[in-house]
Order: C-alpha cells, then structure tokens, then sequence
C-alpha cells in the first residue's frame, strides 16, 4: 500500500514508486513512466520533461552498472521514487549495490580537443548529464541502500 | 543538389527509436554493416529517434573514431531535445549538425585522397 500524504491542496505531495528488477532492458520503463508523469505536471515544459526522464535513466543505468547482487535475490531491484510538490520534483533512485562514491560536484566532463576526435570520452557522461539537468543531487546510503536523490524545482 | 556517389556520403537512418544502453547493440550492428560494406563518409540521419542517453552517445562517438582520419561523420534531423544534449556534453563542437539530409548534402564535400 502506498501512503499518500495530503495536507491542504496547496501542500499536497504526491508520490509515486516505481521498482524493477536490476536489468538493463527494464530501464525504459522507468524512463518512459517518468517522461510521462513530468508531462502531466502544470507548467512544465515538454523539453524539460523530456530531460527530467533522461536524467533518471542516466541514474538508474548507473545503478544497473554498479550495482551488482545476486540475480534473482530479492536485493536485485532498483526502486525509483518520484516525489511531487508545488516546488519541485524529486527522484531518489535506491539501489543494493555496495558503496560507491559519487561527486557533489558536477564532474569535468574531460576537455578534449575539438579537432583531435581520438581525445573524444567514450563514456563518463552519465553523472555530467545529471548535474548539468538537475538543480539538486546528493548521493547518500542508508539501511544498505544508496540513495541518488535528484530535485528540479519547478 | 549534389547525390552522392558510392564512395562519398552514406545516410544510415537509424531504426531506433531510443538510442540508450539497451539498443547500443543494435546501433552498432547497423553501423558495422556499412563500415564493412567500406563506407567512410558518414551521416546518421536521427529523424526516428525520440531518446539518446549517453550510452548512445558513447557508441556516435566510438562510430566517429572508428572511422579514424580517412572517414568522416555528421548527424541530420535532431529533435530540438537531442540537439540540446548534443550542446549539454558538447558534441556539438564535435559534431557537424544539419537541420536535413538534404543541407547536409549541399554543404559537405567529398574528401580528396
């Protein structure tokens, strides 16, 4: 059962969990639910919608990458919990997986050189993306769990 | 306008609508078909792609260096959302963007050996 908390209209929050099993073929559903949702929010824009959803898939593929348990185990799932409020938006992305760190900051997205394409990163813009769409991350672990906690405020 | 010649520019329209970790597979497969087909010049047409994320990303710009200095690489018909993603990690300044196919055309030329 999930608890809705409503208070008056005005601070009505919404929220809404969203859990799949750790595999890389179960990440669009969450994106596309998410891309749906923020669609349906008053004012938001269908760009910023659209960079919403790809922020969290950007979050969960880095769960699916590094959090590796046992398939089949019931701690092989990542759940996604989307929060909504007046202000703001917010996903927490919980994983099983072991600790990792993960900058507060954003991270430099590796200068390279634009006529030198071999300098080019391959990878390494997953957490760039994030911090470059979202107004607010941490990344924090509690009962076992890391939590990645994103918040635009809207 | 100027068409193509077997050796010049290649349009691969990709068939996938969301370019992200999943379906990287799938990009590749059709990307390697040209490469082995010898095709160098290359522009990837994304007129049906709604969704890239970086894995996606990761394996236009793997394409880009595979084709190393003797090809070359643009993109056409970018969504606004993923032309913004482009200038987010600046791929942009990596890139050629054309609005179409056909200005793509018009502007490129083909490399002289």
């Amino acid at each position: 059962m999930r608890k809705c908390t409503q208070k008056k209209d005005d601070d009505e929050i919404r929220r809404l969990t969203l859990s799949i099993e750790n595999d890389i073929r179960n990440v669009s559903l969450v994106g596309v639910s998410v891309g749906a949702i923020c669609k349906t929010l008053s004012g938001m824009k269908k760009s910023v919608a659209w960079q919403l959803e790809l922020a969290v898939v950007e979050a969960v593929n880095n769960a699916v990458m590094h959090a590796h348990v046992d398939y089949g185990s019931e701690k092989n799932r990542i759940e996604v919990v989307v929060e909504i409020d007046k202000n703001a938006v917010t996903f927490a992305v919980y994983d099983w997986g072991s600790p990792r760190g993960f900058l507060s900051q954003p991270p430099d997205l590796h200068e390279f050189d634009p006529s030198d394409p071999m300098t080019v990163p391959e990878c390494g813009r997953g957490l760039f993306i994030i911090h470059g769409i979202m107004d607010a991350v941490r990344l924090t672990r509690r009962d076992n769990r890391n939590i990645l906690t994103m918040t635009k405020y809207l | 306008m100027p068409t193509p010649s077997p050796n010049e520019w290649t349009r691969i329209r990709i068939p996938i609508r969301r370019l992200d970790a999943e379906n990287v597979g799938a990009f590749r497969k059709i990307t390697n078909v040209e490469l082995e087909a010898g095709k160098k010049w290359i522009v990837l047409d994304f007129s049906e792609v709604d969704f890239v994320d970086s894995s996606g990303l990761g394996a236009v710009v793997s394409l880009m260096k595979r084709l190393g200095e003797e090809g070359d690489i643009a993109v056409c018909n970018l969504s606004e959302n993923i032309r913004g993603m482009f200038r987010l990690t600046r791929l942009d300044r990596i890139f050629p963007i054309y609005d179409t196919w056909e200005a793509a055309l018009a502007e490129m030329h083909p490399k002289k050996g």
